[in-house]
């Protein structure tokens, strides 16, 4: 308890960053996994990184920015967002182009490539841009590190959009995404929907690599569904499973990582995975009807 | 005398650089039931997609009678069995009705699935996971989305193939009983002799295709 009490003290806009991030990251993973763009979930976050880095070498040409970074350890969050969000959105939308322009081309190749460029970018962005170099490797171990009360706002205006646009358009979006025919005949663009998923998708995956770091993003967006699809019955069950995984692994990891002293973000990731696991262990073992 | 649902005059049809059915005119009245048939790769589901408004004509002019509702019945197997919905949730997408994005369900509306999954004999299925239900099952619930709202053209994709006989005898039963009530029906199928006893009229696209080769 003790333990608690003394991570929220000083963590407090950390753990409710991680705690909204489990409950939206979760959700457009769910979609990006049903819609089977995994993959581009596993690109897209690299983009946001590439695009952090872009921005962390652009700095020295903003002075005041730059005095932000040399007083707080980081640029201003909406700066930095511009960079990651914008590098998603991008992203997102260069290979939804990609996917309707190629009829026949391998969407996955395109997005291994993708990942290989950005991977490289950030490097050498960072190169550039020593000074940013610790924040990022900060960021890569998921440390929450940019949770200043700032970074809070930041956060759940995005997700507040994100949620906003889930609330209103989440039904069509999973129409489009499971029969596009269907939802053509009954009146709704595909394009807009997918527009829409793109948008949510590169914000949410934006704002979370700049304040929770590419792995924890990853494992946030993934292990969840993977694990939930073979226990759900139903829609509302897969998406349930998903955010209950996640809020259940991110709260935890918070005493664990603390006590062990380990990375917060492995932590999480690792856990996400070990509960994933049980899931499916207690899922077999059922008494069954009949 | 029913009215025009649906006009196709001298249509070329196909996907760009690709024409598959060339200067195609075809008139679908209110009370008729159009049976498609003709072999693989002769465009059927072309012919098909075009009436849905999916794939717009090369060339030629289509006209759709004025607030035209279609009803929509895919081939089961066009559908991803990664996504877990369930029976009920997928009859219920039958409701929504765009651009407006769809509301969420109330009770009604799900009484409504319930009336929508009785009428394909599925109300005891309504919690299963879809993906894990028989073709049949599948077809029959696929059939119960596409009339969760009154439609005037019902358009069916290979509703019956590879599944049992019962949910065939249901699945045609319950076209003919929309068909008998004043719904259009456009049925694509590689066996005619399933749609026999019904009173319809068939055009063999192979045919079409053959007619404008020569």
């Amino acid at each position: 308890m003790e333990t608690l009490s003394l991570l929220w003290s000083m963590m407090a806009e950390g753990i409710l960053i991680s705690f909204a991030s489990a409950i939206f990251l979760p959700l457009i993973g769910g979609l990006l996994y049903l819609r089977r763009q995994a993959f581009l979930g596993v690109a897209v976050p690299q983009f946001s990184a590439a695009g952090i880095a872009a921005g962390l070498a652009l700095l020295p040409n903003f002075p005041s920015l730059q005095q932000n970074f040399l007083d707080h350890g980081h640029p201003p969050l909406s700066y930095l967002f511009l960079f990651a969000g914008g590098a998603a959105g991008l992203a997102l939308l260069i290979f939804a182009w990609i996917e309707k322009r190629s009829r026949h081309a391998s969407v996955e190749g395109h997005m291994a490539a993708g990942f290989a460029l950005a991977g490289a970018a950030s490097l050498i962005f960072l190169e550039w841009s020593p000074s940013g170099g610790t924040l990022v490797d900060t960021l890569q171990r998921g440390s929450v590190v940019v949770a200043d009360h700032h970074a809070l706002s930041i956060v759940l205006a995005i997700f507040g959009l994100v949620a906003l646009l889930q609330w209103r358009y989440w039904r069509g979006l999973l129409l489009v995404s499971f029969d596009r025919d269907a939802a053509h005949v009954q009146g709704f663009s595909s394009a807009t929907y997918d527009l829409l998923f793109h948008i949510m998708a590169g914000s949410a995956i934006g704002i979370g690599v700049m304040t929770l770091g590419p792995v924890l993003v990853f494992g946030l967006l993934f292990l969840g569904p993977w694990m939930s699809r073979p226990l759900a019955n139903s829609m509302r069950q897969f998406f349930a499973l998903i955010v209950i995984n996640s809020l259940l692994a991110t709260g935890l990891a918070w005493p664990i990582s603390f006590h062990l002293d380990l990375p917060y973000g492995p932590v999480t990731v690792a856990l996400l995975a070990v509960l994933a696991a049980v899931a499916s262990v207690a899922f077999k073992l059922r008494p069954r009807r009949g | 005398m029913s009215r025009t649902l649906l006009e196709l005059v001298n249509a070329d049809l196909g996907y760009p650089g690709e024409t598959v059915l060339r200067q195609l005119s075809l008139t679908l009245n209110g009370a008729d039931f159009l049976t498609l048939v003709g072999e693989n790769g002769c465009g059927k589901s072309t012919l098909l997609r075009s009436l849905l408004g999916i794939l717009p004509p090369l060339r030629g002019r289509m006209t759709r009678a004025t607030g035209l509702r279609l009803g929509y019945v895919p081939q089961q197997l066009q559908l991803d069995s990664l996504f877990p919905f369930s029976v009920a949730e997928v009859v219920a997408m039958g409701q929504a009705r765009g651009p407006k994005p769809p509301q969420r369900l109330k009770e009604m509306d799900w009484q409504r699935v319930e009336e929508g999954l009785r009428t394909v004999d599925m109300q005891a299925h309504a919690s299963k996971q879809f993906s894990r239900l028989s073709g049949g099952q599948k077809q029959r619930v696929l059939l119960a989305r596409s009339i969760m709202q009154p439609v005037d053209l019902l358009l069916l994709d290979e509703p019956t193939a590879g599944i049992d006989p019962d949910a065939e005898k249901t699945i045609l039963n319950t076209v003919a009983e929309l068909h008998r009530h004043g719904t259009g029906v456009v049925l694509v199928t590689h066996h005619p002799q399933t749609v026999s006893q019904l009173q319809t009229k068939v055009l063999n696209l192979s045919e079409v295709a053959n007619e404008w080769k020569r």
